[in-house]
C-alpha cells in the first residue's frame, strides 16, 4: 500500500469501516518506516469521527462504575512504581504481566469451556422444570406482563420529564409542557427511525384538551431542509407543522389544536421536506411512532 | 497518594497532556487512570449508550474499556489522533462487539426498541463542553444528509464499507468518497481546536 493509498483509506479507517483485510493492510503500511503525511490524514480524519462522539450529550458515570474498575485493576495490576522505576524493575513487571496475561487467558479457556458444559447441563434441567410448570408460567408471564406494561409507561413518563428538564431557555414551553405531561388524559408517543438509529422524539398528545407539543434534544437542523410534523390517521396524512430545531439539536413545538382536536392519530410522523413544507409528504420519515391501540 | 478527585482537578489545571497522561497509566498509575476516566468517561459512556441502548450493557463496555486501557495504555499513539478518539475507539469496539455477539431475536428486539426505553442520561457538561458540542452539532448540520448517514453507519452501527453499499445502496466509490468529503469538511470546519 502507498501512502496515497493509505490516505484515501484514512478516513475509513477512522470511521472503523474497513473489514478485517483491509484493516491489516492498513496497520501494515503504518508500520512502514517513511511517510508522506499518513499520520497526518488519520489524525485529521480521526478528529472528524471523533467529532461524531462529542456531539453526544454525555452520560454520567455512576461511581460505582470506577469503583468496579478500582476493583478489577487491584487484581490485575502492579502498585504503582513511584517517581521514575529501575529499567529491570520496569521490565520485571512487564514480565509478569505478560506471564499473568497467559496464565489468565489458560485458566479463561479452561473456565470457558467448563462453562458451557455446566451451561448446557443447566439449560436441560431448566427445560425439563419448565415443561412440567408450563401452565403455571403462563400465568406468571402474563401477569408479569401487566406489571411490565405499567412499569414501561411509568419509566416513559420518567423518561419524558427527564428530558424536559435537559430542554433550557424555554421556560414558559416547558412550564407548559411540564403541565401538559402532567394533565390525565395525555399519551406520550415515542417517535423513533424507521430503522432503528440515531435521532429521537416524543409527542404528547391530549385529543381532550385539545393540545399537543412535540420535544426533542436530539434533533438536528437539517441543511437546506425543513422537518415537518405528520399526523397519520388510517390513508390521511395530515400536515401538523414545520419543526424548527436549534444547535444544539432542540426542539419544543406546540401542535396546532385544531389537528389535535381532529381526533387520536393512528401515527405521528417527522418527514424532511423542501424549505417551507410540502402539502402532503414527499421526503424520507426521520422518525415515526405508533400510539398504542386503544 | 492523592484522592482521585483531586489528582482529576490538578491534573486539569496543569493541563496535562494526553501523552504524559497516558504514559503515567502505562506505567501503572491508577490515579493516572482516573485522570483518563474523568477526561474521557462521560462521551464514552454516551456512545456505549447509543450503540447498545441499554444502559446496564453501556456501563459494563465502560468498564472492560478502561480495564483494557489500563493493559493497553503503552499502545497509544498520539500521533493517529487524541487520547478521547482512542479512548472512545476502544469503547466503540466493545460496545459493536457486544451488540454482534447478541443473538438474532435480541438484535430484532433491540432494532424496534424505542429510545424512550432507555434512560436518558443526565447531562454532565461543562458551559465550555456544552458550546463545543453546539459547535459540532452545528458542523455535522452542514453536511448533506446522505454524508452524515454514511458516517453515522460507520461509527455508530459498525457498518463496513461494503455493508453499508449494501444497506443504502450506493456504488462502494460513492461509500468512500461520502465519508471522505464528510470527514474533510468536519475537520475544516472544526479547525485545530476540534
Amino acid at each position: 500500500m502507498t501512502c496515497t493509498e493509505f490516505q484515501e483509506l484514512s478516513g475509513l479507517m477512522a470511521a472503523g469501516a474497513l473489514n478485517g483485510a483491509e484493516l491489516a493492510q492498513a496497520e501494515a503500511h503504518l508500520t512502514e518506516p517513511r511517510h508522506e503525511g499518513c499520520f497526518e490524514a488519520l489524525q485529521r480524519a480521526s478528529a472528524g469521527v471523533e467529532a461524531l462522539a462529542r456531539s453526544l450529550v454525555p452520560a454520567r458515570p455512576d461511581e460505582r462504575i470506577w469503583k468496579n474498575i478500582s476493583a478489577r485493576l487491584e487484581g490485575a495490576a502492579t502498585p504503582r512504581v513511584a517517581g521514575a522505576a529501575p529499567i529491570w524493575r520496569e521490565r520485571l513487571a512487564w514480565s509478569a504481566a505478560a506471564a499473568a496475561v497467559l496464565l489468565l487467558a489458560a485458566t479463561l479457556s479452561v473456565r470457558a469451556r467448563d462453562n458451557r458444559a455446566w451451561a448446557a447441563k443447566h439449560a436441560a434441567a431448566v427445560a425439563e422444570v419448565a415443561h412440567g410448570d408450563e401452565q403455571r408460567t403462563h400465568l406468571d408471564e402474563q401477569r408479569n406482563a401487566a406489571v411490565l406494561g405499567a412499569t414501561r409507561a411509568e419509566e416513559q413518563r420518567s423518561a419524558c420529564a427527564r428530558e424536559l428538564s435537559q430542554i433550557r431557555d424555554e421556560s414558559e414551553a416547558q412550564k407548559s409542557a411540564l403541565l401538559l405531561l402532567q394533565s390525565p388524559g395525555t399519551q406520550i408517543v415515542s417517535l423513533a427511525p424507521p430503522k432503528g438509529h440515531g435521532l429521537s422524539a416524543r409527542a404528547l398528545l391530549n385529543v381532550g384538551a385539545k393540545r399537543g407539543l412535540l420535544l426533542s434534544t436530539a434533533l438536528l437542523p437539517p441543511a437546506g431542509r425543513d422537518y415537518e410534523l405528520w399526523f397519520i390517521r388510517g390513508d390521511k396524512k395530515i400536515a401538523a407543522g414545520l419543526l424548527h430545531a436549534s444547535a444544539s439539536g432542540t426542539v419544543l413545538a406546540s401542535i396546532d389544536p385544531q389537528i389535535v382536536a381532529g381526533g387520536r392519530p393512528d401515527a405521528v410522523a417527522i418527514t424532511l421536506e423542501p424549505k417551507g413544507g410540502a402539502p402532503q409528504p414527499t421526503g424520507p420519515i426521520v422518525l415515526v411512532g405508533a400510539l398504542p391501540k386503544s | 497518594m492523592f484522592p482521585p478527585f483531586l489528582f482529576a482537578v490538578v491534573a486539569r489545571a496543569l493541563s496535562v497532556s494526553d501523552e504524559a497522561l497516558v504514559r503515567r497509566v502505562a506505567a501503572r498509575d491508577p490515579q493516572a487512570l482516573r485522570g483518563v476516566y474523568d477526561r474521557c468517561a462521560g462521551i464514552a459512556l454516551a456512545v456505549a449508550l447509543r450503540i447498545l441502548r441499554s444502559r446496564s450493557e453501556a456501563e459494563d463496555v465502560v468498564q472492560d474499556a478502561f480495564v483494557e486501557i489500563w493493559k493497553r495504555a503503552g499502545s497509544f499513539d498520539a500521533r493517529r489522533g487524541s487520547l478521547n478518539a482512542w479512548v472512545v475507539a476502544i469503547v466503540r469496539s466493545r460496545a459493536l462487539d457486544r451488540v454482534r455477539a447478541r443473538g438474532s431475536a435480541e438484535r430484532a428486539v433491540q432494532s424496534m426498541q424505542r429510545e424512550d426505553e432507555v434512560p436518558v442520561p443526565l447531562p454532565i457538561e461543562s458551559a465550555e463542553q456544552r458550546q463545543d458540542r453546539e459547535r459540532i452539532l452545528a458542523a455535522l448540520a452542514t453536511l448533506p444528509e446522505e454524508q452524515r448517514r454514511v458516517l453515522e453507519l460507520a461509527y455508530f452501527e459498525g457498518l463496513t464499507q461494503k455493508e453499508i453499499a449494501e444497506h443504502t445502496g450506493d456504488p462502494l466509490g460513492t461509500v468512500k468518497t461520502r465519508v471522505r468529503l464528510a470527514l474533510e469538511k468536519l475537520s475544516t470546519v472544526l479547525g485545530p481546536t476540534s
